[in-house]
């Protein structure tokens, strides 16, 4: 996949992953694991710089002794959420175009409202 | 490796940057190794998880702009002295054209990596318009009647397309090449900031 592409998907992952309860790192990468496989060493620049875009916020709590770091999502961070999901209906409609099958393509023109 | 051992690694290589980066870095591994150990797994086998102390250092050095780590290194550890301000300035003859030097160098390097590219394309770019011209020529030759001449020009117009278009993929893969160094001069340049050697 494109870098670029998968660098910004990675963000909204991350900002998915603590959307409906604030999360952890280690939690993070399991719960993205399924759907794009994100290393250690990449959560941490994502986070740091969801941190700087302030779509996200950080905080520690105690755990079983030791400090432990929490995200926190922002209303910048669910923005950034739906912004994304606006953009994807696009992409998808334009997918759906790209791929159609060649006898619809008179249906589609009616559709689009052309003359 | 211990985690220990593991962070202590990390930080020697990380030196360079700002402090609180780097608390905040080995923070986030510390805690990366407790949550794989509360999840069952040991100390050894999460720390293979995580990845070499090359590779992560890597990561953090490509994340981190240029700027911020020269900014970092040449910041004084305290404030300077009055004398120490007059000195500075006294002997500004001297360090910065030695500076601007150095920087021009760098500037120097990348200038001529990327115009050997454009230098690579641009006689591509001839070979090609050579060959289209050679081969349109073999009308006012057969007009004047040279037609065996005509034929000939022709054929070495299109050997020239053909070398033209041979020569783009060999264009093509010096400048990913130089692509590629350019980024790994980046991140050695990045290494010699943040890596052992002397503070400030």
């Amino acid at each position: 996949m494109d870098i670029q592409l998968k660098r910004g998907l990675l963000d909204v992952c991350v900002l998915a992953a603590i959307k409906n309860e604030d999360s952890y790192g280690y939690q993070i990468i399991k719960d993205i694991k399924p759907y794009v496989t994100v290393s250690e060493s990449t959560l941490y620049p994502i986070l740091r710089r969801l941190e700087t875009a302030e779509c996200l916020t950080v905080y520690s709590v105690e755990h079983n002794g030791r400090l432990r770091k929490y995200y926190h999502i922002t209303e910048k961070g669910l923005d950034r959420i739906e912004a994304f999901s606006q953009e994807w209906k696009e992409i998808m409609s334009i997918y759906k175009f790209v791929t159609r099958e060649e006898n619809s393509h008179d249906e589609n023109r009616i559709s689009c409202g052309n003359p | 490796m211990t985690k220990t051992e593991f962070l202590a690694e990390i930080r020697e290589k990380i030196q360079g940057l700002p402090q609180s980066d780097i608390e905040k870095f080995l923070d986030y591994y510390a805690e990366m190794i407790d949550d794989y150990a509360e999840d069952g797994r040991t100390q050894e086998e999460a720390i293979r998880e995580l990845g070499s102390v090359e590779e992560i250092v890597e990561q953090i050095l490509k994340e981190t702009p240029l700027p911020h780590l020269v900014q970092e290194k040449v910041r004084p550890a305290r404030t300077l002295r009055a004398g120490e301000i007059v000195l500075l300035i006294l002997g500004s003859p001297l360090w910065v054209p030695v500076l601007l030097a150095v920087v021009l160098l760098f500037f120097g390097a990348y200038v001529f990596l990327w115009s050997a590219v454009v230098i690579l394309y641009i006689a591509d770019l001839a070979a090609f318009a050579c060959g289209v011209a050679g081969v349109f020529s073999i009308l006012p030759f057969a007009l004047s009647g040279n037609l065996l001449q005509g034929v000939l020009i022709a054929g070495i117009g299109l050997i020239s397309i053909g070398i033209g278009l041979l020569f783009l993929f060999v264009c093509n893969k010096v400048a990913v090449l130089i692509l590629h160094g350019s980024k790994w001069l980046l991140l050695r340049v990045k290494h010699a900031f943040v890596g052992k050697g002397e503070r400030k």
